[in-house]
Formats: C-alpha cells, sequence, structure tokens
C-alpha cells in the first residue's frame, strides 16, 4: 500500500448513550458516567432482559430539518450530520453550489426495525409499500441527499460492525480521487430487536453491563447512535477559509477469510488492516499517541486485540469506548473516529468503562482510568461480523491544514 | 483510472455463464418459472426468472457447500465461473479484494420478513439464520471459500448499489490497495416485489405478456477487475459513476449505445425519455434476467457479450424504450455502451464498457 495524501476533516458530530453531541459525548467519557438499561424501544419477553445503550429521548428535532421521516436510524443520520456540518461552518448554500458527496456506513439501516413506519407485523394485512419506497425511506445516505439537495456521488456501506470505519475511509478516497468537493462519512444504526435476538442466540451478548477486556467479560451489550465526519478537498477548504478540524492520514481494510461469526485467532486480517492504514499513513506504530481499540467485550475480539497491541504497538495506550456506547454496529467506526478525535484535541483517553480485572491471558491491557497522551497521531480499529476489519489513522491538523493567508 | 474486465461470471433465470446470456439476447429468454405465493388472502402464481445453482457442484462437494444459503450460493458460483473464465483457477491471490453489490440484502428478508410471511417470527430464528441475514455475509463466505483476505467492502444502495461498488473497485486499484477485485453483485428473488408487480398488473387490468412489466429475477454476476497492466486479459474497460442527484447523467458520445435498466415497475423510468440523446441507439435487456435492483450487472453483462460478439442485439424489453429500440441485429462498429439506471429511491448510476486500450496505456 503506497503512502496516500491526507484529506482533512472540518468537522465532526456524533449522538449516542452517552450524549446528544460530540462534546456531551467527551463529557460522558471522561466523568465516568455509562446509562445503559433494559431495551425500551421495543418489547422483550425475557425475565431477565440484556441491557442496551439506547439514545436518550429527546434529540430529534423535526423542526430543523425539511425531510419529515419516522426512521429512527435516518433521525440519527441527521442530527449527527446537523451537528457536524455546522462544525464544519457548511450551509445550504454551500452544499447545494458543489459537489457533495455522501457516504454512510449502516447495518440494515433500520428495514427491520420494529419502529418503521409501514412495517406489518405477523397477522396484520400484508404491506403496500415498495422494496423501494422502503429503501428511500430509511436510507440514511438517500436521506441526506433528499434533505440537503445534494449532487455527488453516493454509496451505503453494509459490512457490518466496520461498516462506519470503511465509509470514512471510502469518503477520505473521493476526496483525494476529485470526485467531489466535500464527503459526509460516516455511520448511523438504530437499536433493533432482530441483532438483539440474533447476538443472544450467538450466546456472545453479556447480561452485564459489558466488561471489554476485563477477564469476567462474557461478551457485547448492543447501542444505537450516528457519527459523522465532514470530509472535505483542500481547495475548497481553503477557498473558505476553513482551518481543518483533523486529518485522515490512512485506512486499512482486509479480511479474516476464517469464519462467519467468529474473527480470526491469529487476528492476519486485523494485523492486515492496521499496517495498511499505517503505510498509507506514512506513520510507523510509534508515531500513534494511543488506540481505540474495537474492544466489544467478547472474549475472542479482546484477545485478538490486545495481542496486536502488545506485539506491535508496545507500549501505546488503547482504550475501548464501548463500556461507554454499547455496540453501535453500522456506526461503531464513525462514532470512535469522533472520539478519536476528540480525545486528541483534549490530549487525553478516557478510562476503559467496565475494565476492572486483567485477564491473563491479555498481554496488553486498556486504560483504567483518565489517562493523558501526547501525540497528533491514533489509530481507531474496527472488526466485523464476517470477517471485515477497518483501520483509521486520525490526526491533528499540521501546517498543510491551515488556511491560506 | 483504468479498470479492465479479466473475466466474468454470471447466473441467472437465463442460464448460467456469458454464452447462456449471449444466446437468451440473440434467440430471446426462456419461459419464465412458476412461483407460488402464499398470502393472507391465499396462494397466487407469479411468473419468476430463477437461478439454479448446480454447477456449484464442479467446483465443490457438498460438505463444502452445506451452510451457504441460496443467496450466497448465487454470488459465489458468479465467482468461481469469473475466476475460471479469467484463467485463475480457485486459488486467486491472497490480496485479491471483493467488492459486493446487493439491492435486496442477504436473505431477502429485509424486505419480505415483515411482508408477506405473516407466520413469521423473528424470535425463532436460529443463529445461523441470523448470521446469513447481515448483508456482508456472501462476501465473507466467498473470501473464507477462495481464502482470499485483500479488502473486502459490501455496498447496499438499492438498485444503485452495481454502479457504486464497480466505482469503488476502481479506486482501490486506482489506488493500489488492491491488484485485482471481484466486482459481485447478487440478488435474491423477492415474494414481495413480486406481489407488487401481481397487485400492479390486477390495478392496471394488464395481463401477463410481453407489454407487462419485466418478471421478477433473481441471480448474480461477477467481474474480475484488474488494472489493466501489460500482459493481463483484458477483456473489456469498464468505468462508473453514481450520484444521488436527479439531473442526467453525463452523457455519452455520438458513438454510445445505451442500455437502460427499465423494467416497466420502477418509479422514475420516465426519465430515461429524458436523458437518451433523440435517435441514439437504445435499448432494454430486462425480460432477459427479470426485475431485480442489481440489474445494471445484468446490463454491464450484456454490455460485454455484446462487444464480445461485435454485433448489437435487439431490445428485450417490450415497449419499455424511451425512443424507438435497436429491433435487429446489427454491427456493433466500435461503439461504447452505457448501462444507465434509474435510481427509484432518486439519483442515478452508470457503468460504460468499452474496448480495451492497447496495453501501457493508463
Amino acid at each position: 500500500m503506497r503512502r496516500l495524501a491526507p484529506v482533512a476533516v472540518t468537522g465532526a458530530g456524533c449522538l449516542c448513550s452517552a450524549g446528544h453531541t460530540l462534546d456531551a459525548c467527551m463529557d460522558a467519557l471522561f466523568a465516568g458516567r455509562r446509562r445503559c438499561g433494559p431495551p425500551t424501544t421495543f418489547a422483550v419477553e425475557s425475565p431477565r432482559p440484556h441491557p442496551v445503550f439506547e439514545v436518550a429521548d429527546g434529540f430529534w428535532r423535526p423542526e430543523r430539518f425539511p425531510l419529515e421521516t419516522a426512521s429512527r436510524t435516518v433521525q440519527l443520520t441527521l442530527t449527527a450530520a446537523r451537528e457536524a456540518l455546522a462544525d464544519a461552518g457548511v450551509g445550504a448554500p454551500v452544499l447545494e453550489a458543489r459537489r457533495v458527496g455522501v457516504c454512510i456506513g449502516t447495518n440494515v439501516a433500520g428495514a427491520v426495525g420494529g419502529r418503521h413506519p409501514e412495517t406489518a407485523g405477523p397477522g396484520d394485512d400484508i404491506p403496500y409499500v415498495t422494496a423501494a419506497d422502503r429503501f428511500a425511506a430509511v436510507n440514511p445516505t438517500a436521506a441526506l441527499v433528499r434533505n440537503h439537495r445534494l449532487r455527488g456521488p453516493i454509496q451505503t456501506v453494509v459490512t457490518a460492525c466496520s461498516a462506519g470505519g470503511d465509509a470514512i475511509g471510502l469518503g477520505a478516497a473521493w476526496i483525494r480521487a476529485g470526485l467531489c468537493d466535500l464527503v459526509i462519512a460516516g455511520g448511523a444504526d438504530e437499536l433493533y430487536e432482530r441483532a438483539y435476538t440474533g447476538f443472544i442466540s450467538l450466546m456472545n451478548y453479556d447480561d452485564a453491563p459489558c466488561r471489554p477486556f476485563d477477564a469476567r467479560r462474557k461478551g457485547l451489550n448492543l447501542g444505537e447512535g450516528a457519527g459523522i465526519l465532514i470530509l472535505e478537498s483542500d481547495e475548497m477548504r481553503k477557498d473558505r477559509g476553513k482551518a481543518a478540524r483533523g486529518v485522515i492520514l490512512g485506512y486499512g481494510a482486509a479480511g479474516d477469510a476464517y469464519h462467519l461469526t467468529r474473527p480470526d485467532p491469529e487476528g492476519r486480517g486485523l494485523a492486515r488492516s492496521v499496517r495498511e492504514a499505517l503505510d498509507a499513513s506514512g506513520l510507523s506504530p510509534a508515531d500513534l499517541a494511543f488506540i481505540n481499540a474495537h474492544g466489544t467485550g467478547t472474549p475472542d475480539n479482546d484477545r485478538i486485540e490486545s495481542r496486536l497491541f502488545h506485539e506491535t504497538f508496545p507500549g501505546i495506550p488503547f482504550c475501548s469506548t464501548k463500556g461507554y456506547t454499547g455496540h453501535t454496529l453500522g456506526a461503531a467506526g464513525a462514532v470512535e473516529a469522533a472520539f478519536t478525535l476528540a480525545c486528541l484535541e483534549r490530549g487525553r483517553l478516557p478510562a476503559s468503562m467496565g475494565y476492572g480485572e486483567p485477564d491473563p491471558d491479555l498481554p496488553a491491557i486498556p486504560t483504567d482510568r483518565n489517562t493523558p497522551v501526547t501525540g497528533r497521531f491514533a489509530l481507531s480499529q474496527t472488526l466485523a461480523f464476517g470477517g471485515n476489519n477497518a483501520a483509521l489513522i486520525l490526526g491533528l491538523p499540521g501546517e498543510a491544514e491551515e488556511p491560506a493567508p | 483510472m483504468r479498470a479492465t474486465v479479466a473475466g466474468i461470471g454470471l447466473v441467472g433465470g437465463f442460464g448460467a455463464g456469458p454464452d447462456d446470456l449471449a444466446r437468451a439476447m440473440a434467440q430471446g429468454p426462456p419461459p419464465p418459472s412458476t412461483v407460488v405465493l402464499r398470502t393472507t388472502a391465499g396462494e397466487i402464481e407469479v411468473p419468476g426468472r430463477l437461478a439454479d445453482t448446480a454447477l456449484l457442484a464442479d467446483f465443490a462437494d457438498q460438505r463444502a457447500l452445506r451452510r451457504l444459503d441460496h443467496h450466497t450460493r448465487m454470488a459465489l458460483l458468479s465467482c468461481l465461473l469469473s475466476l475460471s473464465d479469467a484463467g485463475c483457477g480457485l486459488r486467486p491471490p491472497e490480496e485479491t479484494g471483493i467488492v459486493l453489490a446487493t439491492g435486496y440484502g442477504a436473505t431477502c428478508n429485509t424486505f419480505d420478513v415483515q411482508g408477506l410471511c405473516v407466520d413469521a417470527d423473528i424470535r425463532t430464528f436460529s443463529p445461523t439464520q441470523f448470521s446469513n441475514s447481515v448483508h456482508n455475509a456472501p462476501a465473507a463466505h466467498i473470501s473464507d471459500f477462495l481464502k482470499i483476505r485483500g479488502p473486502n467492502l459490501t455496498v447496499n444502495h438499492f438498485d444503485l448499489s452495481v454502479p457504486a461498488a464497480a466505482a469503488t473497485a476502481r479506486l482501490w486499484l486506482a489506488e493500489g490497495r488492491t491488484d485485482r477485485v471481484l466486482v459481485v453483485a447478487v440478488d435474491t428473488f423477492s415474494k414481495l416485489a413480486a406481489f407488487h408487480r401481481h397487485r400492479t398488473l390486477i390495478r392496471q387490468k394488464m395481463p401477463e405478456g410481453p407489454a407487462a412489466p419485466a418478471p421478477i429475477g433473481e441471480g448474480a454476476v461477477c467481474f474480475l477487475l484488474t488494472g489493466g497492466g501489460a500482459g493481463s486479459r483484458a477483456l473489456v474497460e469498464i468505468s462508473a459513476a453514481v450520484s444521488g442527484n436527479a439531473a442526467a447523467p453525463a452523457p455519452g458520445t455520438e458513438s454510445t449505445v445505451y442500455i437502460l435498466g427499465a423494467d416497466g415497475l420502477s418509479s422514475g423510468e420516465s426519465k430515461y425519455r429524458d436523458w437518451v440523446p433523440p435517435g441514439a441507439p437504445a435499448v432494454v435487456y430486462t425480460d432477459l434476467y427479470g426485475n431485480l435492483p442489481i440489474g445494471t450487472a445484468f446490463d454491464a453483462a450484456a454490455a460485454l457479450v455484446t462487444l464480445k460478439e461485435g454485433k448489437l442485439f435487439p431490445s428485450a424489453g417490450g415497449g419499455r424504450c424511451p425512443h424507438p429500440p435497436v429491433q435487429a441485429e446489427e454491427p456493433l462498429a466500435g461503439r461504447t455502451l452505457q448501462c444507465v439506471k434509474v435510481g427509484a429511491a432518486g439519483g442515478h448510476g452508470t457503468v460504460t464498457v468499452a474496448p480495451p486500450r492497447s496495453s501501457g496505456a493508463n
């Protein structure tokens, strides 16, 4: 993988159970607060429901958006994008005048969510909504295009848990290739019963709040949310005199070719994706200030990541933020990219919520308290169902990302 | 960003492989299958262009395939046929990438399970069923079967998934992320779409026949893309673009033939009339493979067949061409082909197929 030009990040937006904005999320992370409990957005028959991380009510403000929608995934997406665009100082005139692409990662975009507006339950009359209509109603990419009247390239990435990271990596490639001036890139997913039931049936869902990297960990908890980064060409950014907030320096993607639901125990796909991201960024492991791990709390995932960190990144601090957010599936890579950028800006890493007891099988352990970090660069990685691995190298801007005088 | 097709594999209602597609283009497709739908109002029979994956037995024993559902089997078969067509064998280089495009998703459950399957209870789904319902399951199975560990992406932007996937594959090649990419497109027969087509015919008092919308189809297409370096096999060159905007796609040239993804059912098809220059040659081939979101992949395959045969086959889409369609075989005479798809949920996509340039020129 050859070295690639960095791509500027001029805005970031995020919401999840930790908060309705990126700053609110970061406040919760550094305060050690987490909010999880039994599902309330769908009915659960079990007497001991497993915990989930739901976005608190009140985030959706329909009066702020031209597009009407009852899809929770779309609402999450539009809300995070609104924050990110405002952060980037990009309004409607710019969006409508420039080539603006949209690349969003999601699981199934809420298409099987029980709260889809036209969903018919068992025993109901046959619904008369076409597949195209349903797609248009719930697809977050299509919603952003319609809401902002955009005219650049579009893509919806559905690589499960790495979709958000993959979408950001792909969006950066569009900027480098000159396909558009700006990309709204990220990921979004709502909680839905099918995923909740499915992960429990696979027996990798913890019935207690998740404990990434902890010796007592039993699995993941699901969450929901959206993370959006605004990626912008240098030409457009300098045109409007906007400094970058951050940069995407590298992206790597690789498959495990091992199993549909279990990661390669040797972590070869993960190692390859990380190496590719580093090669593209021109950085070495020692250049990193920290790593935002995937850290789901499943025995296999955490073991594989810990071994990689020990072998390739000795001494580099890492944390899992899923103890604060749950596993937000298609949103995870993007939510955590936003967190990574915010942690670089603050020069500190939160404690890995849920971690307390070291596992003797894990050679590297995460932060157990808020930890100062120094440096301009960090890695954020995600491992997905199906053996997908995505690695992003993010950085704080250097001189090249300052606007022209 | 040069990308060439080194091999192609496909399976659909017309058969399997480019020769079966060429035969259907020349002689018309075989009669559609009959599918029985169970609805709350009773059983109905609808036509369908269904794919048969029996050829997989030539590549793998049943044990290796036992956990693969029909959706993944179609995708895998198309990959294996494309690798065979390219002379690669069944062990492509480990760095090979995969971009998989789908419109309905992994098991078609995304749109069906809360539709016609009135007694479906998601709480009784097995772990295997759940795992196979994740959209990137087929790409995962393919990478595991072939032991390829390059970049792996699954794209679902409904009926614009194919141009999106092709555009991504070209980017990967241009960035040097990989030297070859399997671009796979797959969709399974949708009972919900078949039901809607059935209701549309009733509502419009239209009988089955040449004037009716294309029957619902299923199938898979795989293109093995490379960067077209010297010495590599190049069947055709391919480029793609996709946009969420309703404005017309970039027009072709005077030597462009348009292959339109008009199925007679999707919304927005009147745009084809505005987008195809008056007098420009246009064809519709949806009746050969059926109505399915990844139809553009079959159109691109038809374009490849056209280039290989050196002749343009007559349109097979009933009256769905906005201008008088090509109605008889004619020499292609060096023209390029642009496959155009109006996105039913907005936007458009194009895949352009052209003869390969001489080697060395990138």
